[in-house]
């Protein structure tokens, strides 16, 4: 074992990382069936957890001197061209790889508990143990075409987790809604790539950045229709406006997979593409913005629609969908570390809302029954903090940090993308900052509305439901409270320069660790580019903004609980939202467009997929019934069917017709090759 | 010259192993206890017959038995694949060959002997010795091809295939007797450097030369399975057992490939059409074209109509020796094309003997699966078979990361690469193959979408079966993974074919020519 462990073989023992999870799926998919829960759940636990161990040596020991290129192999290799496989560790993907297994392995081990009355448990482990081998591929592959292969394969294990159960008809709705949101993306996505190979005929990243002066000095209207065109796919994957409709939908798998998939990791894979091409992306100008002013757009948007759900986990989809917005805004203006310390510090406090969230369902479903909404209603709950202190504490915890309130790991992360935005200083920082600081409000309205209602105030749905309800075990709590201490924690890896100065820090750590990643973009940017990383810093400008975020987070975060947590502010607010009395009782307006998401599955509806139901109706008479049934079906059915029918008719049974077409074909070709032959 | 007898080893594990199993069978009170001895024996030939081809990998080519047979890598890696398929189907007819009342021992022997043509088949040099293999390997088939006496068609199948089969050797007689008549060699390099001569004296004999070279060509393009000598393949694939028929599509298949690259390479003189239109291979690769595109467009298209899976499968095979007749037209002198061929048989021998496979394991009460219907929501049933059919769709219709997928890159990408009318063909290739996708996905979504009947299924499958199928499934997913060892080797198993050091090139003198002097 020591052997295995020496630098030699660090090249082969980081392909261990993603094939455990794999060889987890494989067990469980091929065996799960005659496996009970504890054993089909430990082979999925335990892999996770042991890459994970992997993972973290690799880290500790390798990964802070050199860059872990793995051995690879050749897919295929012709003349002039070749696809190899290979694992690329850096500090980049060395820190994802971290994140993936790490809370990975928390939320398998958390379903061993959620999932233990679900039938369907062993095909559960294994679709999580291949996202998580997908995931690590998609990460820590060495070119854009493992990320796209991973890429795909974190699609296809959502797909399949948001439709687990598959016999609910809107699962099955929503898993499509995905697919296709995904799909439209990921055709983006390829474009992207064919324009990125097309130009410089490889899509390794080792072989593109050390072609960074090349990139730098290509035109930049295709590099902005390339980095465009990936961005398209980032959206579809990481949920923006336009292709951000699927998230909300896919709350309809198993909670922690929402904690994992579509929270913590795969939906920040549209950051880590961007991260990683960010020496292709600083050199299309023109894409960062619309990055940025997308990333913004979004975080506002699906924020206010947070301010009004009932549901649960809807408001916490719509907070991913808003916090993966601020995450775009920080690389949108040329801060991917700030965008992946954002990722980073959210991957925890996400993670462990839902997971948080999930308890409670858990606790309710007992008595409510599995799939009964009110489960998941928030106004049906209340007053659970005396039956489930644990969770009650740690998604307060989540909800701190998700809010920004001082030194919770949030509050560093977000501090730093507004600090971004500001520091900027022209019109487009200006309109960032202003998007940010309004939907950072938003996030400290609905966090404590969520932890109000959820646990304060007077139990407002079904009685018994209330009495039955219970915390729930230890193989549940546990990782929420391992989750809780990283919500806090995590953000002390960066301290802010105003804070981290006075006691003798320099260079925060995580600022420092990730430098190498953007080494190569940064020498080839000239100079007075927006995207260079400044030395200076602005103390008092940093005071400010620091004052401004605290100010509006315990504010917004107070008034919130104030009112929700209280019977008598739970009054005021109906009377908000609604108008007039008894059955005259309508919703105000706002309430009702917020309530509605802005009516965009509507406007999709009207808008796109209605043209396209009416273009597919008149398509249908036109071509189908028309070209294809009259023409092709009627007439090259028919002429299929006269050709299979002459295949048939050919193929009489009868040998002496064998014959003669043998024959036949031997005359024919003979007498070509004679006239060949003959040719002078 | 005799000296170097060693060479006959793996044959000759093969009929000894037959032998014993004769034997055995005569002499056995037991038949029952038998039949794993039997198996075992017949199995144990094979894997020795495998064995004792190591010495011959990296090693150069050598002759044998005054130059009848040559054995170079090239055919050590077909024998590999032929005795791949041949292992695929022993295992999966343990079971099957019982159930369809047919004696395992005979079987087994028969399998033996057919396995054994092929592998004199793809060593042969000289035209007595592939006349002698070809006829070994198909008595044997046809045996087999009548084997489920039970069975009308089984019966009919095998008339069919014999009547028709005896016509081609009649041509393939013919056409060696033309090009002995003409060049007065046996041997197929002596009769390459004659023919060149013939070709350069032009002093009538050629046109013999020519219909000799077509008709063992035509002959070839029977044994494959080609369009328009393709009649025999939906009767003998349907009526045939159904793990006879996956032997059939495999085995001769890659045998009968072996035989035609070795004849056309070394023995057809290069550009024998001095215009040059008709390109590397003379007018052989004009006919190997039209025999391709042929094979490409009417193997698909008949196979859309097909409900009868194993007929469905027989006009897919027709395709795919369309898409092996593609990689051989447009090779030319480019060696790394034959590489292509050689992975591809690889490729079809796992995928399609797993399919064949796959409808024993599919079968319930005792009844094959003969029609689509069949199939409808069996994954639901057997999950096994949704999988297991599903990743040998995919790599039958070249669906990325299975070997099918990395064969048909490897053969399309030389054939455009080869350019001009070959471009083309690879285009015809490429349409044809999409097309093709349909009725192999049809299967796919037969075994999952459709509402499965309330048919019960059969009790356990046998662990012979269970094994063939376990080994494709791998193989054909591996094959599409780590495909760069595998194509590696087809690529230096080929380099001593190389069209340049072997074949003879055919020169017009120029003085009879203005035209050639010209260019």
């Amino acid at each position: 074992m020591g052997d295995l462990f020496n630098s030699e073989n660090k090249e082969l023992l980081i392909w261990a990382v993603p094939l455990l999870p794999l060889l987890g799926f494989l067990i469980n998919g091929a065996f799960g069936r005659r496996m009970n829960l504890a054993s089909s759940g430990g082979i999925a636990s335990g892999a996770v957890v042991c890459s994970f161990i992997i993972a973290v040596y690799m880290f500790i020991q390798y990964v802070p001197t050199a860059p872990i290129m793995s051995d690879g192999y050749t897919w295929m290799g012709t003349a002039g061209f070749r696809i190899d496989f290979r694992l690329l560790v850096d500090r980049l993907s060395g820190l994802y790889m971290l994140v993936i297994t790490g809370v990975a392995s928390l939320i398998h081990i958390y379903s061993v508990g959620y999932m233990s009355h679900d039938e369907g448990y062993a095909r559960y482990f294994a679709y999580l143990n291949l996202f998580v081998f997908s995931m690590l591929m998609l990460v820590m592959g060495d070119s854009l075409v493992t990320l796209f292969l991973g890429w795909e394969g974190v699609g296809l294990c959502s797909y399949l987790l948001i439709g687990f159960w598959y016999k609910e008809m809107p699962n099955a709705i929503a898993g499509k809604k995905a697919f296709i949101a995904n799909r439209v993306g990921d055709f983006g996505f390829m474009i992207g790539m064919f324009l990125i190979f097309w130009h410089f005929g490889t899509l390794g990243y080792t072989d593109l950045i050390g072609r960074a002066a090349e990139v730098a000095a290509t035109d930049h209207t295709l590099l902005n229709w390339a980095c465009i065109c990936l961005f398209v796919g980032a959206c579809g994957k990481s949920a923006q406006i336009p292709l951000y409709v699927w998230l909300p939908d896919a709350m309809a798998g198993p909670t922690p997979v929402s904690a994992l998939i579509h929270a913590a990791t795969m939906v920040t894979a549209g950051i880590y593409m961007v991260a990683r091409m960010n020496f292709v992306f600083v050199h299309a100008e023109l894409a960062m913005d619309i990055v940025a002013i997308v990333g913004g757009v979004t975080a506002l948007f699906a924020g206010t629609i947070g301010l009004v759900q009932r549901d649960i986990k809807k408001v916490l989809a719509y907070s991913t969908v808003s916090q993966l917005g601020f995450m775009f805004m920080a690389a949108g203006l040329g801060a991917f570390h700030v965008a992946v310390f954002h990722v980073f510090t959210h991957a925890f406090f996400k993670a462990l809302l839902f997971l948080g969230s999930g308890s409670v369902i858990h606790a309710l479903e007992h008595t409510l029954g599995h799939g009964n909404p009110d489960s998941q209603d928030m106004w049906k709950m209340g007053g659970l903090k005396e039956k489930m202190p644990i969770t009650m504490a740690t998604m307060t915890i989540g909800a701190m940090a998700l809010s920004g309130i001082p030194l919770f790991s949030g509050f560093f992360s977000k501090d730093a993308i507004l600090f971004t935005a500001f520091h900027r200083g022209d019109l487009l920082g200006y309109i960032i900052y202003g998007l940010g600081v309004l939907a950072a409000i938003c996030t400290a309205f609905y966090s404590f509305r969520l932890i109000g209602l959820t646990f304060f105030g007077k139990w407002r749905g079904n009685e018994h439901a209330y009495a039955h309800a219970d915390e729930s075990p230890r193989s549940m709590t546990m990782p929420l409270i391992v989750l809780a201490l990283f919500a806090i924690l995590a953000g002390y890896l960066w301290l802010p320069p105003a804070l981290a100065h006075p006691i003798g820090i320099e260079h925060p750590w995580f600022e420092e660790w990730l430098a190498p990643a953007w080494a190569a973009a940064q020498s080839t940017l000239p100079e007075g580019s927006h995207y260079r990383f400044s030395t200076e810093h602005h103390m008092g400008a940093e005071w400010m903004n620091i004052l401004i975020s605290s100010v509006i987070a315990i504010g917004v975060a107070v008034f919130a609980f104030m009112i929700y947590s209280k019977p008598q502010g739970l009054e005021k607010v109906k009377k908000l939202a609604f108008v007039g009395e008894g059955d005259a009782q309508r919703m105000t307006p706002w309430y009702k467009l917020l309530l509605n998401k802005y009516y965009v599955d509507e406007i999709y509806e009207k808008l796109v997929i209605g043209p396209i139901r009416i273009a597919s109706d008149v398509l249908f008479v036109v071509v189908d019934v028309i070209v294809i049934d009259l023409l092709f079906v009627n007439g090259s059915a028919m002429l299929v069917k006269a050709s299979s029918d002459l295949g048939r008719k050919m193929q009489t049974g009868y040998v002496r017709h064998y014959l003669y077409a043998f024959a036949v074909g031997m005359v024919v070709l003979s007498a070509l090759f004679l006239l060949i032959a003959n040719q002078r | 010259m005799l000296g170097n007898f060693d060479i006959f080893l793996p044959v000759v594990w093969l009929l000894a192993s037959a032998g014993i199993v004769m034997l055995i069978d005569l002499f056995s009170t037991h038949p029952e206890q038998a039949r794993m001895f039997n198996f075992f024996t017949a199995l144990g030939g094979v894997m020795l017959a495998v064995v004792s081809l190591n010495p011959y990998w990296d090693a150069p080519a050598q002759l044998s038995m005054r130059g009848a047979l040559l054995i170079d890598q090239f055919s050590v890696y077909l024998m590999v694949s032929i005795l791949t398929g041949t292992v695929i189907s022993m295992f999966a007819s343990i079971s099957y060959i019982k159930r369809i009342g047919v004696n395992l021992a005979d079987f087994l022997i028969t399998v033996l002997l057919a396995a054994s043509g092929m592998l004199l088949l793809v060593v042969a040099n000289d035209l007595i010795m592939i006349f002698l293999s070809i006829e070994l390997l198909s008595f044997s088939v046809y045996v087999l091809t009548g084997m489920h006496g039970k069975s009308g068609r089984s019966a009919e199948a095998a008339m069919k295939y014999f009547i028709m089969g005896a016509f081609a050797t009649g041509i393939l007689v013919l056409g060696m007797a033309c090009l002995y008549g003409v060049t007065g060699e046996l041997q197929l390099r002596p009769i390459g450097e004659k023919l060149v001569e013939v070709f350069r004296a032009r002093d009538g004999t050629q046109y013999m030369a020519t219909f000799g070279m077509g008709a063992i060509l035509i002959a070839f393009a029977f044994k494959v399975g080609a369009v328009p000598f393709h009649s025999w393949v939906p009767d003998a694939y349907e009526g045939a057992p159904t793990t006879v028929t996956g032997f059939m599509a495999v085995a001769v298949k890659a045998a009968a490939f072996g035989a035609l690259i070795r004849v056309a390479v070394v023995a057809f003189p290069l550009g024998a059409s001095p215009s040059g239109f008709f390109g590397d291979l003379g007018f052989a690769g004009y006919a190997l074209w039209l025999l391709s595109a042929m094979s490409m467009i009417l193997g698909n298209w008949f196979a859309i109509s097909q409900r009868n899976i194993k007929r469905m499968l027989a006009y897919s095979s027709i395709a795919h020796s369309g898409y092996l007749l593609m990689g051989l037209a447009s090779a030319g002198g480019n060696s790394e094309a034959y590489a292509g061929i050689l992975y591809y048989l690889l490729a079809y021998t796992l995928m399609t003997s797993g399919a064949f496979a796959m409808l024993v394991y599919a079968s319930s009460g005792g009844k094959d699966v003969e029609s689509i219907d069949d199939l409808r929501g069996l994954a639901w049933k057997k999950p096994a078979v949704g999988i297991g059919m599903a990743i040998f769709m995919f790599s039958m219709s070249g669906i990325p990361l299975t070997a099918g997928f990395m064969g048909k890159y490897f053969i399309f990408a030389n054939t455009i690469a080869a350019g001009g009318r070959y471009t083309i063909l690879g285009v015809i290739g490429i349409v044809m193959s999409i097309i093709g996708a349909y009725y192999y996905l049809r299967v796919v979504a037969y075994t999952y979408f459709r509402d499965p009947d309330d048919k019960p299924v059969a009790g356990k499958e046998d662990w012979g079966l269970k094994f063939a199928l376990s080994l494709t499934v791998f193989g054909t997913v591996f094959l599409g993974v780590f495909p760069q060892s595998f194509y590696s080797a087809a690529e230096q198993s080929v380099q001593e074919m190389r069209v340049e050091q072997q074949a003879p090139v055919v020169k017009a003198p120029a003085k009879d020519d203005p035209k050639v002097a010209k260019d």
